[in-house]
């Protein structure tokens, strides 16, 4: 049951992933279009600022899954050095029933909003606010999932409880995969001359 | 109000909430039980947070920074550093802060400076018989000059805050990074002469034209990007976009190091690092609506001006203020919270915004290496593989060296505001 909840959790988190990081390539793209509409066909294009805002915050809130799900999002950890290993748990659904609570209010909320600015426009593009703001309470849907995902495979002893190295280790991790080179340096003690 | 939440703040930090949701929650109690507004403010503030087009320059100078990592150009900066500074005792350690410097000017974050760099010179350094506590010190105190040197995203997040010119913050913390270089650069030559450390270092120098003609590529992107704004040719964002079309350009054309394999990876960790700055971005921009209506700042304003009555003594208390806040709250969590509250006062004391904020960056920076969330502490530990209490004791020298640093940038304000004079 949990291994099916997990499973699908994967795949959900995954998408929203693959998500974010189109439109990240997407806003990029149109922030350099901007600059080449002005400086290469010099007419200035009307739309690509707003439209590149607007990916960005696809970007943030589908993004907001994976960094939930990975333990990556920034937090104080002095705590976990203090706190005995068998209280350890409980600290962390603590912490995953206040995520909850946050989130909840971002879906609520978030879907209450989308629908009031459904009827502005975006400035200099006659396409709806609401599809910028639908990012909010969607993100947040995805994050819930990948929040009670994280904690279940706590529970069950599939992951460790603790804290994460946090940005420190994303980046140690990645860059092994985007520069094995220097990762195998590090194992081996001594760059490659 | 204001107390309840700022107590919710502290004890869900305390208790290890995420930062984003810790703000979040701590504003959703304010405004459910405090106020008559709607919980509706809690999306539509977010959005606004960060709806702002300075800010994505945040993200595209991540994407850039971590591009430029993975397409070689790590080793090339460190070649050219080593044949500049290598040549004496103590050249690789030298070697490490010069080539953080120039790594700074191509990445706007200090982690990212602490692995790309860390990787090649900890283990090298430790070859040379360097101790590998002092070797992660060196390089975690070299790495903060990543946050100084532009492009920068702590300096953009204290513009975008407080509505000041990013292109002058950005000259406005080369002097200081210059200083904090060269400060470090000449302690390392004093302490390994003295301490006999890295002796065998200059035996594996390299040419100076050869090593530049490798490295000139990487070199001109900071050219591009900082050219670029004060020519008034883009903005700060726009630079940002260039910077990663630039770093797609040179990793994958010209050092050709940079294979499409790598992007998906490369994309993955920019887009994990930006989620989690941006989101405590959202949450503290809802976080400052809220203080702000209550007119908390002012409060805090007007007793501070009674307090303090020269802006020397303000800015001390200042100082020590974000020492031991940067001591446990991470840097941009600190500067969305702090900088639009302290900056109204400082430039009531006189203070020049361009300079407070290179002061508050200096000083945040400064928490990244020390204990106990050092975020560049964990990085080079990560690196080196041991542990930060083994740090420490070497660790202690570069923050005193650093720390008189700070005082210099902040009562000398020509240090940060010379070069912005001269330019604009």
């Amino acid at each position: 049951m949990v291994d099916l909840f997990l499973r699908f959790e994967r795949q959900l988190t995954r998408l929203a992933m693959v998500v974010a990081v189109v439109m990240l390539v997407v806003s990029v793209s149109f922030s350099f279009y901007q600059v080449l509409t002005r400086f290469v066909f010099n007419a200035p294009s009307t739309w690509t600022e707003v439209a590149a805002r607007t990916a960005m915050i696809w970007c943030v809130f589908m993004a907001a899954a994976a960094t939930f799900r990975g333990g990556y999002m920034m937090a104080v950890e002095a705590i976990y050095k203090v706190v005995p290993q068998r209280l350890l748990l409980v600290l962390e659904i603590a912490i995953v029933l206040c995520c909850l609570l946050v989130l909840a209010v971002l879906v609520h909320y978030g879907i209450l909003m989308t629908r009031r600015v459904a009827n502005q426009t975006m400035s200099g593009m006659n396409i709806s606010m609401a599809y910028a703001y639908a990012a909010i309470p969607i993100g947040a849907g995805f994050a819930i999932v990948s929040v009670i995902a994280r904690l279940l495979a706590q529970l069950t002893g599939r992951e460790a409880v603790g804290p994460d190295l946090g940005e420190a280790e994303v980046e140690m991790h990645d860059l092994r995969r985007a520069m094995p080179e220097t990762a195998e340096d590090v194992e081996r003690g001594g760059p490659r001359s | 109000m204001n107390l309840v939440i700022g107590l919710s703040l502290i004890i869900l930090f305390a208790f290890g909430v995420p930062i984003a949701v810790s703000i979040m929650l701590a504003s959703i109690i304010g405004i459910e039980f405090f106020t008559r507004l709607p919980l509706l403010l809690v999306p539509q503030q977010m959005f606004i947070g960060i709806d702002k087009f300075p800010l994505m320059a945040i993200p595209f100078f991540i994407l850039a920074g971590n591009l430029m990592a993975a397409g070689g150009i790590s080793q090339r900066l460190v070649d050219l550093a080593k044949s500049i500074v290598g040549g004496v005792q103590g050249g690789l350690a030298m070697t490490c802060v010069l080539t953080c410097m120039m790594f700074a000017a191509v990445s706007g974050s200090s982690v990212a400076t602490t692995f790309a760099i860390g990787a090649i010179l900890i283990p090298a350094m430790v070859r040379h018989g360097y101790p590998k506590p002092l070797a992660a010190s060196i390089q975690a105190s070299s790495a903060e000059l990543g946050v100084l040197i532009p492009p920068s995203i702590p300096l953009i997040l204290f513009g975008v805050s407080t509505d000041t010119s990013i292109g002058q913050l950005f000259l406005a913390g080369v002097g200081p990074g210059l200083l904090i270089g060269t400060a470090l650069i000449l302690f390392l030559y004093l302490f390994c002469k003295v301490r006999g450390f890295g002796l065998e270092d200059h035996k594996d120098s390299t040419s100076f034209v050869i090593s530049f003609k490798r490295a000139w590529a990487a070199l001109l992107m900071p050219v591009v990007v900082i050219g670029g704004i004060y020519g008034g040719v883009f903005t700060p964002t726009e630079a940002s976009a260039v910077a990663v079309f630039y770093a797609l350009l040179v990793g994958g054309l010209y050092y050709r190091e940079l294979k499409v394999a790598d992007l998906w990876p490369i994309l993955r960790q920019s887009v994990i690092s930006t989620a989690a700055v941006m989101l405590i971005i959202a949450a503290a921009s809802l976080f400052s609506f809220l203080i702000s209506r209550t007119g908390l700042p002012g409060h805090i304003a007007g007793w501070v001006t009674g307090v303090f009555d020269s802006p020397m003594t303000f800015l001390l208390a200042v100082n020590v203020l974000l020492l031991i806040v940067g001591m446990f709250i991470e840097t941009s969590a600190a500067i969305l919270v702090l900088a639009p509250i302290l900056t109204p006062i400082a430039i009531q004391f006189g203070v020049h915004p361009v300079h407070f904020g290179l002061i508050m960056v200096v000083n945040l920076a400064l928490g990244m290496i020390t204990p106990p969330l050092g975020v560049n502490l964990f990085a080079a530990c990560a690196v080196a593989k041991i542990s930060i209490d083994q740090m420490l004791p070497w660790l202690v020298r570069f923050v005193l060296v650093v720390l008189a640093c700070l005082v210099a940038i902040t009562y000398m304000p020509w240090i940060s505001l010379g070069l912005v004079r001269l330019v604009y």
